[in-house]
């Protein structure tokens, strides 16, 4: 029993000192701050306490009364300390009790060096252990109170500061638990039990841990900065060397006295090194686990973080990528994104943790962007508050930091610009983030930057490649792209597109030149721009012709928006000096899905009837293309027969240059008008189509009659030589104006659903309708028809045939339609 | 964060950085702070019944826009909303109203509406003038929450009675006489209460009227060998003040001298307002040992401008007002031909050495937009090197020359003197005054009077009696020019009397009419020389 109380009393101090060192130790190479130095200074009391009674009681050179003043000097410093580490910890000035109670330090902690308070103590036996004794003088009670009011203010100074900072509550529980301990190991020492045994020096180390516990929760020192490798092995060597002596006791007990001095040293420093490297190993694997993992966790996620945003080009990504790392990472109560709006530059909320009942939008003068721009840095929003920025802050600006509670700004920023920031609200009395936050956030920031610089020049990129370089308004790709999405979004809602077409152009250029006719164009775009702003879509569909789509707009408000149109051009060219500049005008279309128009193709040809339409009847006119706009067209009876004349001369001399040709087109137009009707498309369509069906061979007028009329098989380049007649046809076609409008479908009538076809090599509903309907019936005609260098085919061979290209020659829901048709008798078969 | 807690906190240097940054502000972020505050202003202003008839020509769009739409106004443009106190009409409602006299009580007293972002701003800016004055060079200042501070300004509704309100939510400074017993004290008591009480425990800072100030420190000695020598006043003092005082009076009476406020008090900061003030500053800084720094504002302006710690020329606030400056020249054009409009300058135009005038439009909600509060300027430097500020820095003057004011009390104009004159029935022709100084360097009016010939060989009519008469009505007339012989135990006007016609025949002479309040000085010396007489008081330096 006594061997062990031995060797506690011997054991609890070396415990407790070397407890108190790894901490000290742990504080060398961090940042400090003035709280963190009076820690250090308390922990380094601790040390010369609970040291000095180790080396006291293990009787170590030079002797009892040496060790026993560096302990006392060490506990005389402790109040002090303790109570400026209770100062720096509330943030608490308190110079002069400072500077009262510091001198009542010194002057004690010198008294008691010439004992006036306690005799020198010396070992004495009791129960044949060896114990340490010693007594108070009549004076003891001085230190004692004096002390006794330095604690008390302490925690007057603690508790008072915890309560008026509102600080939480989790800051100063280990400080409560840290005293209590050590009041009970001061007890202890009171019991005659635990007489020999110091539990003061062990209270003493665990209340250090506890104030260091608090100080890491405060975050008054970055955990990461704790410890370096320099440090640990220096701990690991005093640790050892405080080892030494019980590592010698233990090897006599060990080999007795058959070991000779030279030996007994040879292995006492083996094991010393042993030990020192193994400590080391083992110091290090606990710095791992204590300091390092968070810091290597953090660097490893934002490892990932960069990885994730490196490989996205698109904002959203990137941003909803950092709002998650946050959100995991750091204490915030919301977060708000916003991002410069490149059209006005101002900054506009585009994600955040939470959505708030009105975005932000901060424009690019508030002081702050400039304050942010000067920094190029995260900030506290309370250092803006006090910056000379702040003073030309507006009072709804300062409103709307302060009810989001605003507490940390982070900027996106690169060398030449802010592109955005994010708003850290915090609602909390701990408003502020502390080092290692701040130090995480800009890391990441920094990643984000890039990202998002390169998000940016590629949706620059991006947009330029979707725009008209001439006007700057979109191109027909991008306009189709949007078109489609817009009329499959809006199912129910009604969608407007207006097809405008400028008269007269070709003359324009002609009498003024190409330079003229395109500050013309750009001029028009202007005006379509400032009336359709973002009410909807502008595009330059061709060369002279411009489109608006209007979502959740009827025709009636689309007709009236291309009145204003016409009324801007018509003020702006009152403008022109020159008189004959004057004549310029516009045909516009207009028509609506779904309630005219059943998809998106459907909406851009009747608005192209409806400008065919007014170009048949002259120029300069707004049309709307509605359910009546057949009848309508009827009027137009007189000009369409003009037209049907010309379609009948052309036929005749396709008639006089073959007469298969000619038989083989009257058969196309029937099968695909009917067909038309069948499938429900308007009388203008359908006259457009029938027309189309007689000239779509007319460019076989130009194809040798070796190859026109051959017997056989033709060669390759007799081929080729016919799969030109498509755009001879074109080239024949487009000296007649007034016919134009059946060249989408004469051009596409060779082209296939599945892509194959020529000579564009179209696909699906890129093809124009009025094309695929040509398709059918000119497969078809020529399948069941004879020719000279083949024989009829049955129909229900022609027919199975359609069936089998479905989707990929044919469209397949005209010829689906078709086949039915003709397997009803509804569609006869030409026979010639 | 309360300024308290900011002493105890943060550095030095956030604290000046925060509130005498400004001083480091280059011209064009200057001119940025005061462009955008003023965009603030009109927006709100616009929205107001009484921004809609200020700004009937439109709301401007742009700085020329502002010049030439917003007419330039004075209190007559406001009076039937600001005197009613018509909140409903205002940009922003008010948190508190300000007063002060207008033409000497010949019209009722003026009130001044301040928001509470007005007040924050007023706050911080008193909260910079105290730093600076506590300061000698840049970033450096000794400031205590808990000072120990002589108050020496006028109580509210007065502008400068909101200091020590707005500050004490701020700081722990201990007034002397404590805000609550000034409240019901005169402010002549509250002077004598307060330096009693600063006799006692000592002063840290000092915030007075420089008239006041000087007048105390013109009579320190008298007051401090009357006062500690009073059993009751030995009995509060603390040991160390007694000490102080007996040494004081030991040295005096060794050397045969008198006792400066500086033998007694170590002042950290010593803030001035008011008229003249630079004249007063050498004698100040010599007697209390600390160089005086001045601060300007005025009821309807907030506090307008500070001294840096040099003490030497006032830096206008950017956050508080926006500027504009008439120059003398114009002023005096569009006095002359009232239909005139004189151009106005912003700060970043105005010359070193020109006089102007000054136009203010209140930042945050006030009501005045390019006001013309009636006081003039001189600009000193557009910058200072030797401190390294890159901002105009300006004296003041006086207040423009139709107006007489003497210690910033009382306020003569054409009208309250003719005024007076008519109620006193005294048999006066024509008449002339002008501010003068004496020896002493006090400020006084001096009125040239012709008395009616009916009446000149009066043995009645002498100087003294149209004095005292005269006296005796404006004292009825504006009770601020009976606080003044009160305060500053001085009579504010001396009469010199003049044969009847002799300014007539002057200006015919001379072929130019005269002003009638403060003609120029060379016109009054030809003219006291044009009529054979020697100068009514030798001692009388003209300005």
């Amino acid at each position: 029993m006594s061997n062990v109380v031995g060797i506690l009393s011997i054991s609890i101090p070396r415990i407790a000192v070397l407890l108190n060192i790894f901490l000290f130790a742990t504080l060398l190479t961090a940042k400090k701050n003035n709280a963190v130095r009076f820690l250090m200074l308390l922990l380094a009391s601790f040390v010369l306490w609970t040291g000095g009674s180790a080396f006291m009681r293990s009787n170590s050179f030079p002797g009892v009364a040496f060790w026993w003043h560096v302990s006392l000097i060490g506990l005389f410093l402790v109040p002090y300390f303790y109570f400026l580490v209770a100062c720096g910890f509330t943030e608490n000035r308190g110079l002069i009790s400072k500077l009262l109670f510091g001198i009542g330090t010194v002057v004690l902690t010198l008294l008691n060096l010439k004992d006036v308070f306690l005799t020198v103590p010396e070992f004495v036996l009791n129960d044949g252990v060896s114990v340490i004794s010693y007594s108070a003088t009549s004076f003891a009670l001085i230190p004692v109170v004096f002390y006794a009011i330095v604690m008390i203010y302490s925690w007057i100074i603690l508790i008072r500061e915890v309560k008026k900072k509102g600080l939480p509550s989790r800051y100063i529980k280990p400080f409560v638990v840290g005293i209590l301990i050590l009041a009970a190991g001061v007890v202890a020492d009171l019991i005659p039990f635990f007489n020999s045994m110091p539990m003061d020096t062990l209270a003493c180390a665990i209340n250090a841990l506890c104030i260091y516990i608090a100080f890491s929760r405060k975050r008054l020192y970055p955990k990461d900065q704790v410890l370096s490798n320099g440090a640990t092995f220096v701990v690991a060597i005093i640790i050892t060397a405080i080892l030494i002596d019980p590592i010698g006791l233990l090897l006599s007990k060990i080999f007795g006295e058959s070991l000779n001095t030279t030996k007994e040293y040879f292995i006492l420093i083996i094991c010393c090194a042993v030990i020192s490297v193994l400590l080391f190993l083992g110091l290090n694997v606990l710095r791992n686990k204590l300091f390092i993992k968070d810091k290597n966790k953090k660097e490893d996620l934002l490892k990932q973080f960069s990885s994730d945003v490196n490989n996205s080009l698109n904002q959203n990504e990137i941003l909803n990528s950092f709002l998650e790392l946050i959100n995991n990472e750091i204490p915030v109560d919301d977060l708000n994104i916003c991002m410069m709006d490149e059209e006005d530059g101002a900054f506009k909320t585009v994600s955040g943790l939470n959505s708030l009942e009105e975005p932000l939008v901060i424009s690019a003068n508030t002081p702050l962007i400039d304050y942010l721009r000067k920094k190029k840095q995260g900030t506290q929003y309370s250092d803006f508050e006090t910056s000379n920025e702040y003073r030309s802050m507006w009072e709804k600006e300062k409103e709307l930091f302060s009810r989001i509670n605003a507490s940390y700004i982070l900027p996106f920023a690169t060398d030449t610009e802010i592109m955005g920031f994010a708003v850290f609200c915090r609602s909390s009395v701990e408003k502020e983030y502390g080092y290692d936050e701040i130090n995480f956030l800009e890391s990441v920031a920094a990643v984000a930057a890039i990202a998002l610089k390169n998000a940016k020049l590629y949706t620059a990129l991006e947009k330029e490649a979707q725009l008209d370089t001439l006007t700057n308004l979109y191109n027909r790709r991008y306009f189709n792209k949007r078109l489609n999405e817009t009329v499959n979004n809006n199912a129910l809602s009604p969608v407007s597109l207006v097809l405008f077409n400028l008269d007269d152009m070709s003359l324009y250029n002609e009498l003024y030149g190409n330079d003229e006719g395109d500050k013309l164009i750009i001029r028009f775009s202007e005006i379509l721009s400032s009336v359709f702003g973002s009410k909807g879509t502008i595009a330059r569909w061709g060369g002279k012709e411009f489109a608006a789509l209007l979502p959740l707009t009827d025709s009636i408000t689309a007709d009236q928006l291309a009145h204003r149109v016409k009324e801007q051009m018509q003020l702006q060219l009152d403008e022109e000096i020159e008189k004959t500049k004057k004549f310029m005008s516009f045909s516009a279309g207009v028509c609506t899905y779904p309630a005219v128009a059943s998809n998106a193709n459907q909406l851009v040809s009747y608005a192209n009837m409806a400008v065919f339409n007014i170009k048949q009847n002259g120029k300069a006119q707004i049309l709307i293309y509605d359910n009546n706009f057949s009848a309508k067209s009827k009027d137009n009876s007189d000009k369409l027969s003009e037209i049907t004349a010309t379609v009948y001369a052309l036929t005749a001399a396709v008639d006089a240059k073959d007469h298969y040709t000619f038989n083989h087109s009257r058969a196309v137009s029937e099968y695909a008008t009917k067909l038309a009707r069948f499938a429900g498309y308007s009388d203008d369509f359908i006259e457009c189509i029938r027309q189309a069906g007689l000239l779509h061979d007319i460019g076989k007028i130009g194809i040798p009659d070796s190859v026109l009329t051959k017997n056989g098989r033709l060669s390759d380049d007799e081929y080729t030589t016919m799969k030109k007649h498509p755009a001879l046809s074109i080239e024949m076609v487009r000296h007649l104006p007034d016919l134009d409008y059946v060249i989408p479908a004469v051009i596409g009538h060779h082209e296939r659903y599945d892509g194959k076809g020529y000579p564009r090599g179209l696909a699906g509903e890129e093809i124009p309708l009025s094309a695929r309907c040509l398709a059918i019936a000119d497969a078809f005609d020529a399948m069941v028809s004879k020719r000279c260098y083949k024989e009829k085919m049955p129909v229900e061979t022609a027919i199975s045939e359609i069936l089998k290209n479905l989707g990929k020659q044919f469209d397949p829901e005209l010829g689906r339609l078709f086949v039915e048709k003709i397997e009803s008798g509804e569609i006869e078969v030409v026979d010639y | 964060m309360k300024f308290r807690d900011k002493l105890e906190k943060l550095s030095k240097k956030q604290i000046w950085d925060e509130y005498c940054s400004f001083l480091d502000l280059s011209m064009e972020d200057y001119m940025k702070i005061q462009f955008r505050l003023l965009k603030e202003q009109i927006d709100d202003y616009s929205q107001c019944f009484l921004g809609k008839r200020i700004m009937k020509n439109g709301v401007p769009h742009t700085i020329n826009e502002f010049k030439e739409n917003v007419p330039l106004t004075k209190y007559d443009d406001y009076q039937d909303i600001l005197l009613e106190k018509r909140e409903d009409a205002l940009p922003k409602k008010p948190t508190t109203w300000l007063k002060t006299t207008w033409e000497s009580g010949s019209r009722p007293e003026k009130w001044a509406p301040y928001t509470k972002e007005m007040l924050n701003v007023y706050s911080r800016n008193i909260i910079s003038a105290m730093i600076l004055s506590t300061s000698s060079r840049k970033g450096d200042f000794k400031v205590r929450s808990d000072a120990k501070v002589l108050y020496g300004l006028a109580p509210m509704p007065y502008a400068t009675g909101l200091f020590p309100y707005l500050i004490e939510p701020e700081m722990d400074l201990q007034f002397m006489p404590s805000i609550k017993q000034a409240r019901d004290m005169s402010f002549s008591t509250q002077n004598k209460e307060g330096f009693k009480q600063a006799l006692k425990s000592g002063i840290d800072q000092f915030f007075g009227m420089t008239s006041v100030v000087y007048r105390i420190t013109q009579n320190f000695d008298e007051m401090i060998n009357s006062g500690s020598s009073d059993a009751s006043a030995v009995f509060g003092m603390t040991p160390g003040m007694l000490c102080k005082i007996a040494k004081a009076k030991y040295i005096a009476k060794r050397d045969n001298k008198p006792i400066k406020p500086k033998d007694l008090f170590e002042l950290d900061g010593f803030v001035c307002v008011g008229t003249d003030t630079a004249l007063f500053k050498h004698d100040l800084e010599d007697a209390w040992g600390v160089r005086p720094l001045e601060i300007h504002g005025g009821t309807e302006t907030a506090c307008l401008a500070t001294e840096s710690w040099g003490k030497n020329g006032l830096v206008f606030f950017p956050d508080n007002a926006f500027y504009e400056f008439i120059p003398k020249d114009e002023m005096l054009r569009n006095e002359a031909d009232p239909s005139y409009v004189p151009r106005t300058y912003f700060m970043d135009e105005v010359l070193p050495n020109e006089e102007y005038e000054i136009v203010i439009t209140l930042f945050k909600g006030g009501a005045f937009m390019r006001y013309r509060p009636g006081d003039m300027y001189r600009c000193l430097r557009t910058k200072n090197e030797t401190e390294g500020i890159d901002l105009p820095q300006f004296e003041y003057i006086d207040r423009v020359p139709s107006v007489i004011d003497i210690a910033g009390f009382t306020r003569f104009t054409e009208k309250s003197i003719a005024s007076v004159l008519q109620l006193s029935n005294l048999p006066i022709g024509r008449w002339l005054a002008k501010k003068e100084y004496s020896e002493d360097k006090r400020s006084f009016m001096h009125m040239y009077v012709e008395v009616k010939s009916s009446a000149a060989n009066s043995a009645f009519m002498s100087e003294q009696l149209i004095l005292d008469c005269f006296s005796a009505y404006y004292r009825k007339y504006d009770h601020d020019y009976d606080d003044l012989k009160k305060l500053l135990g001085m009579d504010p006007t001396v009469v010199t009397v003049l044969p009847e016609g002799s300014i007539s025949k002057y200006e015919e002479m001379r072929n130019c009419k005269l002003r009638t309040v403060n003609p120029t000085a060379a016109d009054i010396i030809n003219l006291m020389n044009s009529i054979g007489s020697t100068f009514g008081r030798r001692e009388i330096t003209l300005e």
